[in-house]
C-alpha cells in the first residue's frame, strides 16, 4: 500500500501530475490517495523529490 | 462571485493563469481567476529565471520584482572544467512572490475578478462539454457556471483530467527537482551557473541563480527515471556540501517539471489548458514562465473568438493549439529530441566539450566546436542528433 508521509511532504504536486489514475488529491496543506482507484503502480514513489511517498507491506 | 455570469473561469493564478485572465478581461470577457492558495505567488516552486526578450512582450522590467540582471552564463562539466559565455542583457532572476502578485493585479486592473483560497474540486460537464466547476472555499461547497474553463493549475493539474483529457506526465518525461534559497559568499550577482554530470544531476542539471546580496536559488533536477534509484534531495545535499558547505539555507522547495514539450491537444470541449498543466516548459531547460504567459495570451485570443461565435467546441478551441504549435510548440519538438539525446551523453564527453571551450577565446565558442568535440568522443551521438532533429523518429527514451 502506498503511503504519503505528511510530515515530509512539501505538497509540490509532482506525484499528483504523474499519477496515471488521477487518484491523488491535494490541497495547500493536505494530500491523500484514493485507495479505491490506486493500482499501486509506484510512480508516485519514484518521482517524489523527497522520499515522502513509500510503498509499505500490508 | 456567486450569482454572476462568468464567460471564463481560470484555475490557477501563476503567470499562465494571470496572463490568460488579463487578456480575457481586456477582450471584454467576464473573467474569474481562482487561486487555491491563500496568497498568490507563494510558495515559490521555481528557479525564477526569465529571458529579457520573452519578458518584454508582456511587461517592462520593474525593479519591484527583479532581483538581479543576468549578463553571463558559466557552465561546469562533471570534472569541474568551466567556461563562461558572455550574454549582456540576457535576462533576469525574478522575485516570483512579487512578480506573480503584480501579474494578478494587472489582470484585476483589466477587470478580471481574482479570488484566493478557492479550490476547484471538480468539473461540471453537459453533453461532453465543460459548463462549470465545483468549488471549495473553507467550509463552503458550491458550483459556478462558465462558458469556458481555462486550466492553469500547474504540474499537479487535475482540472483537465476531470474534463476527460489525458494530461498526466509519464515518468520518463517528468523531472524531479529540489531547490534551496541560500545566503553564501562571493556569489556573482550577474552570472547564472549550470552544472552537468551524471553524479551531479543525472538526466538534468544543477543551477545557481543569483538573487543579489550573496543570495541564490541553488537547485537541481533529475530525470524521473534517475529518481527511481536516488532522490533529488540527496543529490542536492551532496551538491550543497561540495559547493556551499557554510551557506545559510533560507528556504527549501521542491517540484516536478513536465518535459515532453507540450500536450498534443491542450484543449477539449469548453476547456483550454495553459502552462505547466499543458506541459509547456522548454524540454531542455525546464523554463516555463514566459511559455505559460504566451499560452495564456493565445488561449485568451481564442477564448474571445470562440465566445463571440458562441461555440466552445474542441474544433473551435483547436485554434489555440495551432497558435501554440506555430509560436512555440514546433521548437519544443526539436528541444524534446535534443533532451532525449543529451541523456545519452556520458561524463567524458561533457568533460571534453568543456575542456575544448575552456581553451578557446570566447568569440570562437560556438555550436560547431561543441558538435565537433562531441563527435570526437561519441561519434554515434552526432549521427543520432542529426537523425533526431531531422529524421522522423521521436526522442529516445
Amino acid at each position: 500500500m502506498v503511503r504519503i508521509d505528511p510530515t515530509i511532504c512539501d505538497y509540490c504536486g509532482t506525484c499528483v501530475g504523474a499519477c496515471p489514475e488521477n487518484c491523488i488529491e491535494m490541497g495547500t496543506h493536505f494530500i491523500a490517495i484514493d485507495y479505491s482507484i490506486c493500482t499501486e503502480c509506484g510512480i508516485c514513489v519514484h518521482v517524489c523529490p523527497l522520499e515522502a511517498v513509500s510503498e509499505e507491506e500490508e | 462571485m456567486t450569482g454572476q455570469q462568468w464567460d471564463v473561469i481560470i484555475g490557477g493564478a501563476g503567470p499562465g493563469g494571470s496572463a490568460a485572465a488579463e487578456y480575457c478581461a481586456r477582450a471584454g470577457l467576464r473573467t474569474l481567476l481562482l487561486e487555491k492558495d491563500r496568497d498568490i505567488g507563494i510558495p515559490v516552486r521555481c528557479g525564477e529565471g526569465v529571458p529579457h526578450d520573452g519578458l518584454v512582450e508582456f511587461c517592462e522590467p520593474d525593479p519591484r520584482w527583479i532581483a538581479t540582471e543576468i549578463d553571463s552564463v558559466r557552465i561546469y562539466s562533471p570534472d569541474a572544467t568551466s567556461f563562461n559565455l558572455s550574454m549582456p542583457g540576457a535576462g533576469y532572476i525574478l522575485d516570483r512572490r512579487t512578480f506573480d502578485y503584480y501579474l494578478a493585479t494587472r489582470a484585476a486592473s483589466e477587470g478580471a475578478r481574482v479570488e484566493t483560497g478557492v479550490t476547484i474540486s471538480g468539473v461540471i460537464s453537459e453533453q461532453g462539454c465543460v459548463t462549470g466547476v465545483e468549488l471549495e472555499q473553507g467550509r463552503k461547497r458550491y458550483k459556478l457556471n462558465c462558458r469556458l474553463l481555462i486550466a492553469a493549475d500547474g504540474v499537479e493539474s487535475r482540472i483537465a483530467r476531470w474534463a476527460g483529457l489525458r494530461t498526466f506526465t509519464t515518468l520518463k518525461d517528468l523531472d524531479s527537482c529540489q531547490q534551496v534559497t541560500l545566503q553564501g559568499k562571493n556569489i556573482d550577482s550577474g552570472r547564472v551557473d549550470f552544472y552537468f554530470g551524471n553524479k551531479t544531476a543525472p538526466g538534468g542539471y544543477a543551477w545557481v541563480f543569483p538573487k543579489g546580496d550573496n543570495m541564490a536559488n541553488v537547485g537541481l533536477g533529475i530525470s524521473g527515471k534517475a529518481s527511481i534509484h536516488r532522490k533529488a534531495h540527496l543529490y542536492l545535499e551532496d551538491f550543497l556540501q561540495a559547493h556551499f558547505p557554510d551557506a545559510s539555507i533560507l528556504s527549501t522547495t521542491c517540484g516536478g517539471i513536465p518535459l515532453d514539450g507540450s500536450l498534443k491537444a491542450p484543449y477539449g470541449n469548453g476547456i483550454m489548458i495553459v502552462g505547466d498543466a499543458a506541459h509547456q516548459p522548454n524540454p531542455v531547460t525546464g523554463a516555463g514562465i514566459i511559455n505559460a504567459m504566451i499560452a495564456g495570451k493565445l488561449a485568451a485570443e481564442t477564448a474571445a473568438t470562440a465566445l463571440a461565435e458562441d461555440d466552445v467546441s474542441a474544433g473551435v478551441l483547436s485554434a489555440y493549439g495551432k497558435a501554440w504549435q506555430k509560436r512555440v510548440g514546433w521548437e519544443h519538438k526539436l528541444y524534446y529530441r535534443v533532451r532525449g539525446l543529451m541523456e545519452d551523453l556520458n561524463d567524458e564527453t561533457y568533460n571534453s566539450v568543456a575542456a575544448t571551450l575552456h581553451d578557446l577565446p570566447e568569440s570562437k565558442r560556438n555550436l560547431r566546436k561543441v558538435l565537433m568535440t562531441v563527435f570526437r568522443n561519441q561519434p554515434g551521438f552526432v549521427l543520432d542528433l542529426v537523425m533526431g532533429l531531422f529524421g522522423s523518429r521521436s526522442g529516445k527514451e
